[in-house]
């Protein structure tokens, strides 16, 4: 229960509420869910940081948690005073962590600068001396918190094979992740905490499908309704969205490859008959912003009819490599500038396939030269 | 390369009270983080400083020359050499109010550790008062130099210092724990602090002798209820009068300390449960 203050009142807000579950010695769990969900409050409650208001969480082993990146270094500290630090800040003797000290330094890649301060180093620096120890100092339960979206791909590759050794080693790991793919690919199993609760738990891939249908059958919002768009004031209502489906190679889908086609059939209402614009816009988990197409820029005239219809968007080739993905979509008039309705990021997908960021169209040529022929 | 700690690690957090002979075993494992702490206050306490560990004998030794130099002008004490008393109760002062203030500050100054890493966070309020008596032991050597030079004599009785300051110990980490965790519910302490420090600084017989206030009915019994005063004047016996420190005094200061270890214990262990949400 967190008691908080609003007003000058204070009320009672429960991060989690009966939340029961329990992992097996040896076991990879994934736990997904929105921001604010009672993701990370359940591991913090595992790693012991948090004491529960009500029920009890029991816990064999050992535990180390790498909650936020750095795990509670000290900035005015070495890299190696560091190591020293969080490995008895666990409980763990001095010889034992000299035992394992080269082994750090060298996953961390930071060779000579493990002699400076951490306050020097760059964040991805940050992250690798921070999965390393926390790795290394041979936990029985690992925990941990998003950091693997932090760093380069070649080090998050170098992360997820450790971690599958310490899954063969029989290690239990509990991730926390938003990136519904690494728990796909990762985790034998999930659970999706929903407002506090347990809304699904099992294979990965059925958790993570609920997920991803509860999420695109949230409530449409009110036409009219107290919503901005910045920058175009609020929205008219005269035309409302009233399906998306995604569509790829062999129908409705919400897990697709680069090489897919992607369709997008955007159902609408309209009370009106007029020309109106249709954007789409395509972010990757992290915020950023992949592609985006838009009817009226391209010049493609759209003139809706009073009633019911649906415009269709389609992506020969999806080209977006793996990862999680959202689309926005909005309908505007042009002429007055404003948009009749707007879904932000409500309509995610994912992608498997491919390492980059995005897959280009490409082609290979040869050119063999005549070269010199002896005699 | 195995495991290094196997199934015996078996935790349950529920809520309650927890048991403060539970938070021991937790103690004894991490040993080595107390040293380490300990290392890490001293060395930022004198990191980038000229004289460094020097400060901790050059600063009793100037509070000694200008509470000598105010007080043979203001007020006349009946006390020969008159530095060698103050210094007598100065220096342990010293260890306890940077101890105490020190701790006060402890569980939020170190917010990022205690918000990311399951740890005993008793540590870190205990951590101010080691590191105010490894501040101590050393500068109690000025007493060694001074006593002789001032020519006061220094005999047996000085075989009571372990004990004092062993007392010390207990008494301060009492304390310790139970501002700590207060000051992480209730900020304002940390700017009150330093006054009750002051007040207490005062009401305690290290710059005017003992017998001041025995006239004052009030003052003076208030004085001999002091703890601290008994502690001190424990120091003051070994360093300035060359007498055993009265045993009524160090008995009363060993059970107030033991009672305040435990009631700091179980306010710690009650509090420390939501630190991570509030610090």
């Amino acid at each position: 229960m967190l008691v908080r203050r609003s007003l000058g009142e204070w009320q009672e807000l429960w991060a989690l509420r009966d939340v029961t579950f329990s992992v097996r010695a040896g076991e990879t769990l994934g736990i997904i869910g929105e921001n604010g969900s009672g993701k990370s409050t359940t591991l913090k409650l595992l790693a012991g940081i948090l004491a529960p208001d009500r029920g009890s969480i029991e816990i064999a082993g050992r535990v180390s948690s790498l909650l936020e990146l750095g795990a509670g270094f000290q900035g005015e500290y070495t890299g190696r005073e560091n190591i020293y630090l969080y490995g008895v800040l666990l409980g763990l003797r001095r010889h034992q962590i000299e035992q394992r000290f080269d082994d750090i330094v060298a996953f961390s890649e930071l060779g000579s600068m493990i002699e400076y301060p951490v306050k020097n180093y760059s964040s991805g620096m940050y992250m690798r001396l921070g999965f390393a120890v926390a790795v290394h100092l041979d936990p029985d339960i690992l925990l941990i918190d998003e950091v693997l979206a932090v760093g380069d791909a070649h080090f998050q590759q170098k992360c997820f094979e450790y971690l599958e050794g310490l899954r063969a080693a029989g290690r239990t790991i509990v991730l926390v992740s938003h990136d519904l793919e690494s728990v796909r690919r990762f985790c034998e199993r999930a659970i999706w905490i929903d407002h506090g609760r347990v809304s699904a738990d099992g294979p990965p891939e059925q958790t993570i499908q609920s997920y991803l249908d509860a999420t695109a059958r949230r409530p449409v919002r009110a036409p009219g309704e107290d919503y901005e768009v910045p920058g175009f004031g609020r929205l008219t209502g005269d035309v409302r969205i009233t399906s998306v489906r995604l569509l790829g190679n062999q129908g409705e889908t919400r897990s697709l490859s680069p090489q897919d086609r992607l369709t997008l059939e955007i159902g609408y209402t309209s009370d009106v008959s007029s020309g109106v614009g249709v954007q789409v816009n395509v972010f990757r988990n992290d915020g950023t912003h992949c592609t985006d197409a838009n009817s009226y820029d391209e010049g493609v005239p759209l003139r809706l009819k009073r009633g019911s219809g649906s415009v269709r968007l389609t992506f020969p080739r999806l080209g977006l490599n793996t990862g999680t993905y959202d689309i926005s979509i909005g309908i505007f008039d042009p002429a007055a500038h404003r948009f009749h309705d707007f879904h932000e990021r409500r309509y995610p997908f994912t992608v498997r396939g491919g390492h980059a960021v995005v897959s280009i169209d490409h082609t290979w040529d040869l050119e063999v030269g005549a070269g010199k022929r002896a005699g | 390369m195995g495991p290094l700690v196997s199934q015996r690690y078996l935790s349950t957090y529920r809520p309650g009270w927890l048991l403060p002979i539970r938070d021991l075993t937790e103690l004894v494992e991490h040993r080595d983080l107390l040293s380490l702490l300990i290392t890490k206050e001293l060395k930022i306490k004198y990191k980038g400083t000229t004289l460094g560990f020097m400060w901790s004998l050059l600063n009793p030794l100037l509070m000694m020359v200008v509470y000598t130099a105010i007080f043979s002008v203001i007020a006349r004490f009946p006390l020969q050499q008159y530095p060698i008393y103050l210094l007598s109760g100065l220096l342990p002062w010293t260890a306890f109010a940077a101890a105490v203030t020190g701790a006060t500050l402890s569980i939020i100054l170190n917010g990022h550790l205690v918000r990311r890493v399951k740890f005993p966070n008793q540590f870190l309020p205990i951590t101010s008062v080691a590191a105010g008596l490894v501040n101590l032991i050393p500068s109690l050597g000025i007493l060694l130099v001074f006593v002789p030079a001032f020519g006061r004599s220094l005999g047996w009785p000085l075989l009571a210092l372990p004990l004092l300051l062993l007392l010390q110990a207990v008494f301060t980490a009492g304390i310790a724990l139970i501002l700590s965790a207060v000051t992480v519910y209730f900020r304002d302490l940390e700017h009150l602090i330093g006054i009750l420090v002051t007040v207490w600084f005062f009401a305690t017989p290290i710059i005017y002798p003992l017998g001041t206030f025995s006239g004052h009915r009030v003052l003076g019994t208030l004085l001999l209820l002091n703890p601290m005063t008994w502690l001190i004047s424990g120091y003051q016996a070994v360093w300035y009068y060359d007498r055993w420190p009265e045993a009524w005094q160090l008995l009363a200061l060993a059970g107030t300390g033991v009672a305040l270890w435990v009631v700091g214990a179980l306010v710690f262990g009650r509090l420390q449960r939501r630190f991570a949400e509030e610090v």
